[in-house]
Protein backbone atom coordinates (compact mmCIF):
# COMPACT_ATOMS: atom_id res chain seq x y z
CA UNK A 1 0.00 0.00 0.00
CA UNK A 2 2.53 2.52 1.09
CA UNK A 3 5.76 2.73 -0.78
CA UNK A 4 7.80 3.47 2.30
CA UNK A 5 7.75 2.27 5.85
CA UNK A 6 6.97 4.43 8.79
CA UNK A 7 10.13 5.95 10.17
CA UNK A 8 11.61 4.27 13.16
CA UNK A 9 11.67 7.16 15.56
CA UNK A 10 14.22 6.84 18.31
CA UNK A 11 13.94 8.60 21.62
CA UNK A 12 16.17 11.43 20.59
CA UNK A 13 14.18 12.13 17.46
CA UNK A 14 11.04 11.97 19.57
CA UNK A 15 12.35 14.63 21.93
CA UNK A 16 13.18 16.83 18.97
CA UNK A 17 9.69 16.44 17.57
CA UNK A 18 8.05 17.04 20.94
CA UNK A 19 9.96 20.27 21.23
CA UNK A 20 8.85 21.36 17.78
CA UNK A 21 12.23 20.82 16.14
CA UNK A 22 12.73 18.93 12.88
CA UNK A 23 13.99 15.39 13.16
CA UNK A 24 14.84 14.42 9.65
CA UNK A 25 13.17 13.87 6.36
CA UNK A 26 11.43 10.66 7.30
CA UNK A 27 9.48 12.30 10.08
CA UNK A 28 8.18 15.21 8.06
CA UNK A 29 4.54 14.04 7.94
CA UNK A 30 4.54 13.60 11.69
CA UNK A 31 6.20 16.97 12.18
CA UNK A 32 3.54 18.60 10.02
CA UNK A 33 0.81 16.97 12.08
CA UNK A 34 2.35 18.12 15.34
CA UNK A 35 2.62 21.62 13.95
CA UNK A 36 -1.07 21.58 13.20
CA UNK A 37 -1.81 20.32 16.70
CA UNK A 38 0.15 23.21 18.19
CA UNK A 39 -1.05 25.83 15.75
CA UNK A 40 -1.86 29.33 16.98
CA UNK A 41 -5.35 29.91 18.28
CA UNK A 42 -8.19 29.56 15.83
CA UNK A 43 -10.92 32.13 16.48
CA UNK A 44 -13.51 29.37 16.85
CA UNK A 45 -11.64 28.04 19.84
CA UNK A 46 -12.17 31.26 21.76
CA UNK A 47 -15.94 31.27 21.61
CA UNK A 48 -16.25 30.87 25.36
CA UNK A 49 -14.41 34.07 26.13
CA UNK A 50 -17.42 36.10 27.13
CA UNK A 51 -18.66 33.43 29.51
CA UNK A 52 -15.22 33.18 31.07
CA UNK A 53 -14.98 36.94 31.49
CA UNK A 54 -18.41 37.11 33.09
CA UNK A 55 -17.45 34.37 35.48
CA UNK A 56 -14.30 36.26 36.34
CA UNK A 57 -16.20 39.47 36.97
CA UNK A 58 -18.66 37.66 39.20
CA UNK A 59 -15.95 35.90 41.14
CA UNK A 60 -13.95 39.04 41.73
CA UNK A 61 -16.49 41.27 43.33
CA UNK A 62 -14.62 42.53 46.29
CA UNK A 63 -16.45 42.01 49.55
CA UNK A 64 -14.91 45.26 50.74
CA UNK A 65 -13.97 47.21 47.64
CA UNK A 66 -11.10 49.61 47.66
CA UNK A 67 -12.07 53.18 47.06
CA UNK A 68 -11.73 53.13 43.32
CA UNK A 69 -14.02 54.57 40.71
CA UNK A 70 -17.04 53.33 42.55
CA UNK A 71 -19.90 54.43 40.40
CA UNK A 72 -18.45 53.28 37.11
CA UNK A 73 -17.38 49.98 38.55
CA UNK A 74 -20.62 49.29 40.26
CA UNK A 75 -22.90 50.26 37.48
CA UNK A 76 -20.87 48.20 35.04
CA UNK A 77 -20.95 45.22 37.31
CA UNK A 78 -24.62 45.70 37.87
CA UNK A 79 -25.33 45.63 34.18
CA UNK A 80 -23.08 42.70 33.50
CA UNK A 81 -24.12 40.66 36.45
CA UNK A 82 -27.81 41.13 36.53
CA UNK A 83 -28.22 40.23 32.90
CA UNK A 84 -25.37 38.09 31.76
CA UNK A 85 -24.48 36.17 34.86
CA UNK A 86 -27.93 34.72 35.12
CA UNK A 87 -27.76 33.51 31.55
CA UNK A 88 -24.23 32.21 31.75
CA UNK A 89 -24.63 30.55 35.08
CA UNK A 90 -27.87 29.03 34.04
CA UNK A 91 -26.20 27.64 30.98
CA UNK A 92 -23.29 26.36 33.01
CA UNK A 93 -25.59 24.60 35.42
CA UNK A 94 -27.54 23.06 32.60
CA UNK A 95 -30.84 24.03 34.13
CA UNK A 96 -32.00 27.55 33.91
CA UNK A 97 -35.05 27.12 36.04
CA UNK A 98 -33.91 28.23 39.41
CA UNK A 99 -31.91 31.23 38.38
CA UNK A 100 -34.52 32.47 36.00
CA UNK A 101 -37.27 31.98 38.51
CA UNK A 102 -35.38 33.86 41.14
CA UNK A 103 -34.86 36.84 38.91
CA UNK A 104 -38.25 37.00 37.35
CA UNK A 105 -40.20 38.07 40.35
CA UNK A 106 -42.23 34.94 40.90
CA UNK A 107 -40.81 34.42 44.34
CA UNK A 108 -42.55 35.84 47.38
CA UNK A 109 -42.59 39.51 48.12
CA UNK A 110 -39.34 40.85 49.33
CA UNK A 111 -39.29 42.71 52.54
CA UNK A 112 -42.16 41.85 54.78
CA UNK A 113 -43.19 38.25 54.35
CA UNK A 114 -40.24 36.51 55.77
CA UNK A 115 -40.52 35.36 59.38
CA UNK A 116 -36.87 36.09 59.86
CA UNK A 117 -37.49 39.73 59.07
CA UNK A 118 -39.36 41.39 61.87
CA UNK A 119 -40.94 44.46 60.34
CA UNK A 120 -40.80 47.98 61.58
CA UNK A 121 -37.60 47.85 63.45
CA UNK A 122 -36.88 51.36 64.46
CA UNK A 123 -33.91 51.01 66.69
CA UNK A 124 -30.44 50.44 65.43
CA UNK A 125 -29.62 46.77 65.44
CA UNK A 126 -26.07 46.67 64.39
CA UNK A 127 -23.56 47.67 67.00
CA UNK A 128 -21.64 49.28 64.23
CA UNK A 129 -24.25 51.90 63.56
CA UNK A 130 -23.15 55.36 64.40
CA UNK A 131 -19.55 54.45 64.82
CA UNK A 132 -17.32 57.15 63.47
CA UNK A 133 -15.49 54.58 61.42
CA UNK A 134 -18.69 53.81 59.59
CA UNK A 135 -19.69 57.36 59.06
CA UNK A 136 -16.34 58.27 57.67
CA UNK A 137 -16.05 55.61 55.01
CA UNK A 138 -17.72 56.95 51.96
CA UNK A 139 -17.34 53.84 49.86
CA UNK A 140 -18.37 51.10 52.14
CA UNK A 141 -20.05 48.19 50.52
CA UNK A 142 -23.20 48.50 52.55
CA UNK A 143 -23.97 52.00 51.40
CA UNK A 144 -24.86 51.16 47.87
CA UNK A 145 -25.42 47.50 47.93
CA UNK A 146 -28.01 46.69 45.38
CA UNK A 147 -26.05 46.10 42.17
CA UNK A 148 -23.21 44.27 43.84
CA UNK A 149 -25.54 42.26 45.98
CA UNK A 150 -27.55 41.14 42.98
CA UNK A 151 -24.32 39.96 41.41
CA UNK A 152 -23.20 38.24 44.56
CA UNK A 153 -26.54 36.52 44.79
CA UNK A 154 -26.20 35.26 41.25
CA UNK A 155 -22.73 33.99 41.97
CA UNK A 156 -23.92 32.45 45.19
CA UNK A 157 -26.78 30.62 43.54
CA UNK A 158 -24.46 29.19 40.96
CA UNK A 159 -22.08 28.06 43.62
CA UNK A 160 -24.78 26.47 45.69
CA UNK A 161 -25.78 24.26 42.81
CA UNK A 162 -22.26 23.12 42.45
CA UNK A 163 -21.34 22.66 46.05
CA UNK A 164 -24.23 23.29 48.43
CA UNK A 165 -22.30 22.73 51.62
CA UNK A 166 -19.40 25.00 50.99
CA UNK A 167 -20.76 27.82 48.94
CA UNK A 168 -20.68 30.35 51.70
CA UNK A 169 -17.19 29.51 52.84
CA UNK A 170 -15.73 31.60 50.09
CA UNK A 171 -14.51 34.95 51.36
CA UNK A 172 -16.14 36.46 48.30
CA UNK A 173 -19.48 36.09 50.03
CA UNK A 174 -18.56 37.79 53.26
CA UNK A 175 -20.40 40.91 52.26
CA UNK A 176 -23.41 38.89 51.24
CA UNK A 177 -23.51 37.08 54.57
CA UNK A 178 -23.13 40.34 56.42
CA UNK A 179 -25.91 41.94 54.45
CA UNK A 180 -28.18 38.97 55.00
CA UNK A 181 -27.49 39.00 58.71
CA UNK A 182 -25.92 35.57 58.75
CA UNK A 183 -25.38 32.49 56.67
CA UNK A 184 -28.88 31.21 57.34
CA UNK A 185 -30.42 34.28 55.89
CA UNK A 186 -28.65 34.34 52.57
CA UNK A 187 -31.21 32.35 50.62
CA UNK A 188 -34.07 34.50 51.74
CA UNK A 189 -32.06 37.59 51.28
CA UNK A 190 -31.19 36.73 47.70
CA UNK A 191 -34.79 35.87 46.98
CA UNK A 192 -35.66 39.30 48.27
CA UNK A 193 -33.01 41.01 46.20
CA UNK A 194 -34.14 39.19 43.10
CA UNK A 195 -37.78 39.95 43.66
CA UNK A 196 -37.17 43.46 44.87
CA UNK A 197 -35.32 44.70 41.85
CA UNK A 198 -37.71 43.29 39.36
CA UNK A 199 -40.97 45.25 39.75
CA UNK A 200 -40.94 48.34 37.68
CA UNK A 201 -37.31 47.93 36.66
CA UNK A 202 -37.03 51.41 38.17
CA UNK A 203 -35.44 52.75 35.03
CA UNK A 204 -32.34 53.47 36.98
CA UNK A 205 -29.25 52.49 35.06
CA UNK A 206 -27.50 51.83 38.32
CA UNK A 207 -30.13 49.36 39.30
CA UNK A 208 -30.67 51.11 42.57
CA UNK A 209 -34.15 50.51 43.88
CA UNK A 210 -35.73 53.76 44.75
CA UNK A 211 -38.90 52.70 46.41
CA UNK A 212 -37.79 50.62 49.31
CA UNK A 213 -35.08 50.57 51.92
CA UNK A 214 -31.57 49.55 51.12
CA UNK A 215 -31.57 45.83 50.56
CA UNK A 216 -28.68 45.26 52.85
CA UNK A 217 -31.06 45.63 55.72
CA UNK A 218 -34.07 43.63 54.71
CA UNK A 219 -35.24 43.51 58.29
CA UNK A 220 -35.77 47.19 58.05
CA UNK A 221 -39.27 46.41 56.98
CA UNK A 222 -42.21 48.54 56.15
CA UNK A 223 -40.14 50.89 54.12
CA UNK A 224 -41.70 52.42 51.05
CA UNK A 225 -40.86 55.95 51.73
CA UNK A 226 -42.39 56.54 55.10
CA UNK A 227 -38.95 57.10 56.43
CA UNK A 228 -39.72 55.80 59.88
CA UNK A 229 -37.82 52.62 59.29
CA UNK A 230 -34.60 54.39 58.60
CA UNK A 231 -31.62 53.41 60.62
CA UNK A 232 -28.64 55.60 61.05
CA UNK A 233 -26.33 53.38 59.09
CA UNK A 234 -28.67 53.42 56.18
CA UNK A 235 -27.76 56.96 55.52
CA UNK A 236 -24.40 57.51 54.10
CA UNK A 237 -22.53 60.32 55.60
CA UNK A 238 -21.50 63.15 53.45
CA UNK A 239 -17.97 62.76 52.20
CA UNK A 240 -16.84 65.27 54.75
CA UNK A 241 -17.30 62.56 57.30
CA UNK A 242 -19.38 64.68 59.57
CA UNK A 243 -21.11 62.75 62.33
CA UNK A 244 -24.81 62.25 62.05
CA UNK A 245 -27.19 61.65 64.85
CA UNK A 246 -28.97 58.35 65.15
CA UNK A 247 -32.41 59.88 64.96
CA UNK A 248 -31.84 61.95 61.90
CA UNK A 249 -34.14 61.11 59.06
CA UNK A 250 -32.33 62.14 55.96
CA UNK A 251 -34.84 60.75 53.55
CA UNK A 252 -37.03 63.63 54.44
CA UNK A 253 -35.51 66.99 54.44
CA UNK A 254 -31.87 66.05 54.52
CA UNK A 255 -30.40 67.18 51.25
CA UNK A 256 -26.98 65.91 52.17
CA UNK A 257 -28.03 62.29 52.19
CA UNK A 258 -26.56 61.55 48.85
CA UNK A 259 -24.36 58.55 48.43
CA UNK A 260 -20.86 59.84 48.08
CA UNK A 261 -20.24 57.34 45.35
CA UNK A 262 -21.82 59.74 42.95
CA UNK A 263 -24.92 57.70 42.36
CA UNK A 264 -27.75 60.17 42.43
CA UNK A 265 -30.54 59.41 44.82
CA UNK A 266 -33.99 60.21 43.60
CA UNK A 267 -35.52 63.07 45.53
CA UNK A 268 -37.37 62.08 48.66
CA UNK A 269 -41.08 62.74 48.72
CA UNK A 270 -40.73 65.57 51.17
CA UNK A 271 -37.98 67.54 49.52
CA UNK B 1 1.43 29.74 21.64
CA UNK B 2 4.55 28.02 22.81
CA UNK B 3 4.93 28.06 26.52
CA UNK B 4 8.51 29.16 26.50
CA UNK B 5 8.19 32.39 24.65
CA UNK B 6 5.24 33.71 26.59
CA UNK B 7 6.02 32.38 30.04
CA UNK B 8 7.11 35.79 31.26
CA UNK B 9 4.04 37.51 29.92
CA UNK B 10 1.82 34.97 31.56
CA UNK B 11 3.21 35.39 35.03
CA UNK B 12 2.60 39.13 34.85
CA UNK B 13 -0.92 38.51 33.62
CA UNK B 14 -1.50 35.97 36.37
CA UNK B 15 -0.46 38.47 39.00
CA UNK B 16 -2.73 41.14 37.61
CA UNK B 17 -5.66 38.74 37.21
CA UNK B 18 -5.31 37.64 40.80
CA UNK B 19 -5.82 41.26 41.74
CA UNK B 20 -9.01 41.29 39.72
CA UNK B 21 -7.75 42.79 36.47
CA UNK B 22 -10.17 41.69 33.77
CA UNK B 23 -7.95 42.42 30.81
CA UNK B 24 -5.22 40.31 32.32
CA UNK B 25 -7.66 37.46 32.70
CA UNK B 26 -8.64 37.87 29.08
CA UNK B 27 -5.00 37.53 28.09
CA UNK B 28 -4.76 34.33 30.07
CA UNK B 29 -7.89 32.97 28.48
CA UNK B 30 -6.76 33.69 24.95
CA UNK B 31 -3.33 32.32 25.63
CA UNK B 32 -4.34 29.11 27.33
CA UNK B 33 -7.80 28.20 26.09
CA UNK B 34 -6.82 26.82 22.65
CA UNK B 35 -4.35 24.37 24.17
CA UNK B 36 -6.76 23.54 26.96
CA UNK B 37 -9.54 22.81 24.51
CA UNK B 38 -7.35 20.66 22.29
CA UNK B 39 -6.05 18.73 25.25
CA UNK B 40 -9.62 18.09 26.41
CA UNK B 41 -10.65 17.11 22.91
CA UNK B 42 -7.97 14.47 22.99
CA UNK B 43 -9.38 13.15 26.25
CA UNK B 44 -13.15 13.47 26.02
CA UNK B 45 -13.83 14.20 22.37
CA UNK B 46 -16.94 16.19 21.65
CA UNK B 47 -17.60 17.07 25.26
CA UNK B 48 -14.43 19.12 25.36
CA UNK B 49 -16.20 22.45 24.92
CA UNK B 50 -18.41 21.87 27.93
CA UNK B 51 -15.55 20.73 30.12
CA UNK B 52 -13.49 23.71 29.00
CA UNK B 53 -16.30 26.09 29.99
CA UNK B 54 -16.58 24.49 33.40
CA UNK B 55 -12.84 24.67 33.76
CA UNK B 56 -12.78 28.41 33.12
CA UNK B 57 -15.55 29.01 35.62
CA UNK B 58 -13.41 27.26 38.18
CA UNK B 59 -10.26 29.08 37.14
CA UNK B 60 -12.07 32.41 37.38
CA UNK B 61 -13.09 31.55 40.90
CA UNK B 62 -9.87 30.02 42.12
CA UNK B 63 -7.23 32.14 40.48
CA UNK B 64 -6.93 34.25 43.60
CA UNK B 65 -5.66 31.27 45.50
CA UNK B 66 -3.41 30.06 42.69
CA UNK B 67 0.14 29.52 43.83
CA UNK B 68 2.68 28.45 41.29
CA UNK B 69 3.87 25.06 42.41
CA UNK B 70 6.27 24.42 39.61
CA UNK B 71 4.01 23.91 36.63
CA UNK B 72 2.99 27.50 36.09
CA UNK B 73 -0.44 28.81 35.25
CA UNK B 74 -0.63 26.60 32.18
CA UNK B 75 0.04 23.49 34.19
CA UNK B 76 -2.42 24.54 36.85
CA UNK B 77 -5.13 25.30 34.33
CA UNK B 78 -4.60 22.06 32.50
CA UNK B 79 -4.60 20.14 35.78
CA UNK B 80 -7.94 21.71 36.62
CA UNK B 81 -9.24 20.68 33.22
CA UNK B 82 -7.83 17.20 33.65
CA UNK B 83 -9.62 16.62 36.93
CA UNK B 84 -12.88 17.63 35.34
CA UNK B 85 -12.26 15.45 32.33
CA UNK B 86 -11.46 12.45 34.50
CA UNK B 87 -14.63 13.03 36.54
CA UNK B 88 -16.53 13.22 33.32
CA UNK B 89 -15.06 9.97 32.05
CA UNK B 90 -15.78 8.31 35.38
CA UNK B 91 -19.42 9.31 35.08
CA UNK B 92 -19.49 7.97 31.57
CA UNK B 93 -17.65 4.86 32.74
CA UNK B 94 -15.17 5.20 29.95
CA UNK B 95 -13.25 7.43 27.65
CA UNK B 96 -15.28 8.08 24.52
CA UNK B 97 -14.14 5.90 21.67
CA UNK B 98 -12.06 8.10 19.46
CA UNK B 99 -12.96 7.27 15.92
CA UNK B 100 -11.09 8.78 13.08
CA UNK B 101 -13.56 9.27 10.30
CA UNK B 102 -12.63 9.42 6.66
CA UNK B 103 -13.62 13.07 6.69
CA UNK B 104 -11.16 13.81 9.42
CA UNK B 105 -8.38 11.95 7.72
CA UNK B 106 -8.74 14.14 4.69
CA UNK B 107 -8.13 17.13 6.90
CA UNK B 108 -4.87 15.89 8.32
CA UNK B 109 -2.05 18.23 7.46
CA UNK B 110 0.14 17.43 4.54
CA UNK B 111 3.85 17.08 4.89
CA UNK B 112 4.18 19.67 2.20
CA UNK B 113 2.31 22.18 4.29
CA UNK B 114 4.89 24.74 5.13
CA UNK B 115 5.32 26.21 8.53
CA UNK B 116 4.44 29.61 7.14
CA UNK B 117 1.12 28.60 5.64
CA UNK B 118 -1.84 29.31 7.83
CA UNK B 119 -2.97 26.14 9.50
CA UNK B 120 -6.66 25.61 9.22
CA UNK B 121 -8.90 24.73 12.13
CA UNK B 122 -9.80 21.50 10.37
CA UNK B 123 -6.18 20.42 10.21
CA UNK B 124 -5.71 21.10 13.89
CA UNK B 125 -8.85 19.22 14.84
CA UNK B 126 -8.05 16.28 12.59
CA UNK B 127 -4.64 15.93 14.17
CA UNK B 128 -6.09 16.13 17.66
CA UNK B 129 -8.60 13.45 16.67
CA UNK B 130 -5.73 11.30 15.43
CA UNK B 131 -3.87 11.76 18.70
CA UNK B 132 -7.06 10.87 20.53
CA UNK B 133 -6.92 7.38 19.02
CA UNK B 134 -3.78 6.67 21.04
CA UNK B 135 -3.95 4.94 24.42
CA UNK B 136 -4.77 7.54 27.01
CA UNK B 137 -1.37 7.94 28.64
CA UNK B 138 0.30 8.29 25.26
CA UNK B 139 -2.29 10.76 24.04
CA UNK B 140 -1.98 12.80 27.20
CA UNK B 141 1.79 12.81 27.11
CA UNK B 142 1.86 13.96 23.49
CA UNK B 143 -0.81 16.61 24.05
CA UNK B 144 0.76 18.03 27.18
CA UNK B 145 4.17 18.22 25.58
CA UNK B 146 3.26 19.35 22.08
CA UNK B 147 -0.01 21.22 22.44
CA UNK B 148 0.20 22.65 25.94
CA UNK B 149 3.93 23.14 25.64
CA UNK B 150 4.93 21.62 28.96
CA UNK B 151 8.31 20.01 29.47
CA UNK B 152 8.52 16.40 30.55
CA UNK B 153 8.79 17.31 34.22
CA UNK B 154 5.73 19.55 34.23
CA UNK B 155 3.73 17.10 32.14
CA UNK B 156 4.69 14.38 34.60
CA UNK B 157 3.45 16.49 37.48
CA UNK B 158 0.15 17.11 35.76
CA UNK B 159 -0.28 13.40 35.02
CA UNK B 160 0.97 12.25 38.41
CA UNK B 161 3.69 10.12 36.85
CA UNK B 162 7.45 10.14 36.75
CA UNK B 163 9.10 12.19 34.00
CA UNK B 164 10.69 9.06 32.55
CA UNK B 165 7.31 7.40 32.22
CA UNK B 166 5.92 10.44 30.45
CA UNK B 167 8.88 10.58 28.07
CA UNK B 168 8.35 6.96 27.19
CA UNK B 169 4.62 7.41 26.73
CA UNK B 170 5.18 10.39 24.43
CA UNK B 171 7.80 8.51 22.44
CA UNK B 172 5.52 5.50 21.96
CA UNK B 173 2.70 7.81 21.03
CA UNK B 174 4.78 9.50 18.35
CA UNK B 175 5.84 6.16 16.87
CA UNK B 176 2.28 5.06 16.67
CA UNK B 177 1.22 8.36 15.13
CA UNK B 178 3.94 8.09 12.53
CA UNK B 179 2.70 4.65 11.58
CA UNK B 180 -0.85 5.88 11.23
CA UNK B 181 0.22 8.85 9.20
CA UNK B 182 2.25 6.62 6.93
CA UNK B 183 -0.74 4.78 5.55
CA UNK B 184 -4.48 4.79 5.96
CA UNK B 185 -5.95 2.64 8.65
CA UNK B 186 -7.75 -0.42 7.23
CA UNK B 187 -11.26 0.77 8.06
CA UNK B 188 -10.56 4.09 6.46
CA UNK B 189 -9.18 2.44 3.34
CA UNK B 190 -12.47 0.59 3.06
CA UNK B 191 -14.13 3.95 2.62
CA UNK B 192 -12.01 4.62 -0.38
CA UNK B 193 -10.04 7.53 0.94
CA UNK B 194 -6.80 8.13 -0.85
CA UNK B 195 -3.74 7.78 1.27
CA UNK B 196 -2.26 10.76 2.98
CA UNK B 197 0.13 12.53 0.69
CA UNK B 198 -2.02 11.95 -2.37
CA UNK B 199 -4.85 14.17 -1.37
CA UNK B 200 -6.10 16.86 -3.60
CA UNK B 201 -4.48 20.09 -2.57
CA UNK B 202 -6.70 22.47 -0.70
CA UNK B 203 -6.36 25.55 1.31
CA UNK B 204 -3.57 27.98 0.81
CA UNK B 205 -0.29 26.62 -0.32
Amino acid sequence: MSSHRAPDIDRRAAEHLLAGRPAGHATRPLAAALRAAAAPAHPEELSGERAAMTAFAAAHLDPVPEPRRPSVLKSTLAKILTVKAAVILAAAAGTGGVVLASTSGVLPAPWTDSPADPPAVTTPQHPSSGKPADAGKPDQQGKDPSPSMAGLCNAYEAKVKENPGKALESPAFTALITAAGGKDGVDEYCDAVAAGKEPGHSGDPHGKPSDHPKPDHPENGSGNGNGSGGKPDDHPAAPSGRAHTPDSSPEIGDPTAVPPSGVPTPPAPGS
Amino acid sequence: MTAVQSAGDLSAAVRAARDGNEEAFRVLYREVQPALLRYLRGLVGEDAEDIASETWLQIARDIRSFRDEGVGFRGWAVTTARHRALDHMRRRQRRPAAGLSADLLVDLPNEHDTAEAAIRLESTNATIALIATLPRDQAEAVLLRVVVGLDAESAARVMGKRPGAVRTAAWRGLRRLATRLDGPAPDVAAHGVTPAGHRAPKGSR
